[in-house]
């Protein structure tokens, strides 16, 4: 077969069986996370995947927070991307001369994001911990770095990512 | 007394360095893209297609 049809969908235990051994992104962190508990656990967030007929193209999880200012005020209610990653397969596959697969994955996120605000609850920012190869997708999507006046929470793996926020709101609409 | 929650006399600091807005990106073109369309892979040319739902 000469083309596949992506299709996003919730990620769940028979997924996770059958497709998350071959999942590869190039960082094996973000690769476990697939395979653990989890990946599938919604105290921690909740996880889509775009799939394939040859597996997972790529995943995302997410979950609530907010941004707090230097003296721990609040600044708003976030959804915050905890993982969002896009298996080696497909790094270098492009849509038109400006984009990725990448830049489809986070839009999917966004579309989502988008619906949860639309229908279901009230926010102000998206808010991320960038790696290093991330970097570059985000900022081309609008996204930028924290103000020294601004704070998310981090744990101890967060430290060397670059905290990244978005705001929600248009300023032409 | 019914007022049971509350989280200050406003709910969040609106000043300071933070952007509330943004101006419109190619994440809102790609977003409108796939809200109507399905992603497809064109194996041969190792290229994404958007073709629309209805079609």
């Amino acid at each position: 077969m000469m083309t596949d049809t992506f299709a996003t969908i919730p990620y769940d235990k028979e997924l996770q069986t059958k497709y998350s051994s071959k999942f590869n992104c190039g960082n094996e962190a973000i690769n476990m996370f697939l395979r653990s508990s989890a990946a599938l656990d919604p105290l921690y967030g909740k996880t889509y995947v775009i799939i394939s007929n040859d597996g997972i193209v790529g995943y995302y999880n997410i979950s609530t927070g907010h941004i707090e200012d230097d003296i721990g005020i609040r600044m708003g209610g976030t959804i915050y991307i905890n993982y969002l990653a896009l298996d080696e397969n497909y790094h270098k596959v492009k849509f038109d001369e400006e984009g990725y697969v990448s830049d489809f994955l986070l839009s999917d996120c966004f579309n989502r994001v988008l619906y949860l605000q639309e229908n279901h609850i009230g926010f102000t920012f998206i808010t991320l911990s960038s790696t290093k190869e991330g970097y570059n997708l985000y900022r081309r999507n609008g996204f930028e770095e924290l103000e020294e006046d601004m704070k998310i929470a981090k744990n101890d793996g967060e430290k060397t990512c670059i905290p990244m926020y978005l705001p929600l709101d248009l300023e032409d609409k | 007394m019914g007022a049971y929650t509350m989280p200050g006399d406003k709910p969040f600091r609106t000043s300071g360095k933070v952007k509330r807005t943004r101006s419109k990106s190619r994440l809102d073109r790609n977003a409108a893209l796939l809200r109507d369309s399905k992603m497809i892979l064109d194996k041969k040319n190792n290229k994404i297609i958007m073709v629309k739902n209805d079609d």
